[in-house]
């Protein structure tokens, strides 16, 4: 088939459920990270600071031999080779995946929340760079902007690096790769960059509202960033992984997360019709009913991060008009299970949450490594799917 | 990542702390813009809006 063709085939399936129709068959998108370069023996380092034909191998290995309908990306998002210039930052790379270094979130102490919320990209600028970045540190204001100069070339080039790679995986494979963006809902900003857990956990319960004030001004200069350079909406996804709900009890939820999730899908799926993916970490159970506050029949998948798929069921039959579900296949069944087990795994998915539409096959957590779920279980979860999961 | 040494009680004059001591970070980035801006033969404000997002990158991605 032509590649165009195929890609449109395959676009097409994940387009017709986000807009609540009934596809050809149950789009296959596996939540797939590093896990991909390790399969196809590639080094992530490699392939993501020196040689960009090696992030299109590693999806052609792996696309060829595993049935799927898009790759929500290449995984390729830190700018490495710009942070090693500036004093490493918070993530490390290896040849087996990027790692974030241990309490690398905490950079501001609670009595700073009003600074925060005064102007958020001043504080960024004036006080967390410094204290983030040594380089920044005894240096006049002349020597600092070269050194964001420089910074602000290896961002573009890092941009463009990745631009190679995509191009090709989507025209020569017929690849769709479906996350155009990332925005992070502000509280998560506050947990993994500034506060760090310890210190948002203490947060909610002794300055809830300084650090609901500061949510809110951050969320703002969030959205006033993608709205500098917004593109209109396409057939691919926003996409927000979600940490801190449910750490929170359900009535801090309800105050200090929840009416971000609504804001922010109000403002991007309703008003301006963008598509939305949340990565919905942990059990959220708990929050159900809460989330009927969310908009009905919009643009939203949530990838629940729960390989039980009585529960998947049940947030289905509560949410459905709310939520598409995404997910469902355990990672401990791929990594763990016999071939036989991923495939009841896979047909239990089938039978409970594909009839009517609203639902996307995937893993219930990233693949990360290949401790995280075996080739061979990975390619029959897929297969049977694919053969299996037409309407 | 390393961290300047603070104290709790210090934590009011942080703001300060670039512009004070060593020169206000965000004038820096406004000067690169303006520099890559003349360079490249397009408006500061352009570049001023992913000099936006170069800030919260090296708060947030790096």
């Amino acid at each position: 088939m032509d590649m165009n063709e195929l890609y449109e085939q395959r676009i097409r399936r994940f387009d017709d459920v986000m807009n609540r129709k009934l596809p050809d068959r149950v789009p296959v998108v596996p939540n797939m990270n590093t896990w991909m370069y390790q399969f196809a023996g590639i080094s992530v380092k490699k392939a993501f600071t020196e040689d960009a034909d090696e992030i299109f191998r590693a999806a052609k290995y792996m696309t060829e031999q595993i049935p799927m309908d898009a790759l929500m990306s290449t995984s390729n998002t830190v700018p490495l080779n710009l942070a090693k210039k500036v004093g490493e930052g918070i993530y490390t790379c290896s040849d087996n995946g990027v790692q974030i270094k241990g309490s690398g979130g905490h950079l501001m102490e609670s009595e700073e929340y009003g600074l925060l919320a005064e102007d958020p990209m001043k504080f960024f600028a004036n006080v967390l760079i410094p204290r983030k970045f040594e380089i920044f540190r005894g240096a006049s204001t002349e020597k600092k902007a070269e050194i964001i100069k420089q910074a602000y070339a290896d961002n573009q080039a890092f941009i463009k690096y990745n631009q190679g790679p995509n191009g090709r995986i989507e025209k020569e494979l017929g690849m769709p790769l479906i996350v155009r963006g990332t925005n992070f809902l502000s509280p998560d900003i506050v947990l993994d960059y500034l506060r760090d857990f310890v210190g948002i956990s203490l947060d909610v319960r002794r300055h809830s509202q300084q650090l609901l004030e500061a949510c809110l001004s951050l969320y703002d200069y969030i959205m006033e960033m993608f709205n500098d350079t917004a593109t209109p909406p396409d057939r691919k996804v926003l996409f927000s992984p979600l940490h801190l709900p449910t750490y929170l009890r359900p009535r801090d939820f309800a105050r200090l997360y929840l009416p971000f999730m609504k804001k922010y899908l109000e403002e991007m799926a309703v008003k301006r019709g963008y598509s939305i993916y949340f990565f919905m970490e942990n059990n959220w159970m708990p929050y159900l009913d809460l989330l009927k506050e969310l908009p009905e029949n919009t643009k939203f998948v949530g990838l629940f991060e729960t390989g039980n798929i009585d529960d998947l069921a049940e947030i289905k039959r509560r949410l459905g008009s709310r939520i598409i579900v995404m997910g469902g296949m355990s990672v401990d069944t791929l990594r763990f299970g016999t071939k036989d087990e991923v495939i009841d795994s896979a047909k239990k998915c089938l039978d409970l949450l594909a009839p009517d539409g609203g639902y996307i096959f995937s893993t219930d957590k990233t693949l990360m490594t290949m401790n995280d779920g075996t080739p061979e279980n990975v390619i029959a979860a897929c297969e049977y799917v694919t053969e299996n999961g037409k309407y | 990542m390393q961290k300047i040494p603070y104290t709790k009680k210090g934590i009011d004059t942080m703001a300060e702390y670039a512009t004070s001591l060593e020169g206000d970070t965000l004038e820096a980035f406004r000067i690169a813009a303006e520099q890559i801006a003349e360079e490249q033969g397009t408006d500061v404000e352009t570049v001023m809006k992913s000099m936006k997002k170069l800030i919260y990158l090296f708060v947030t991605r790096i």
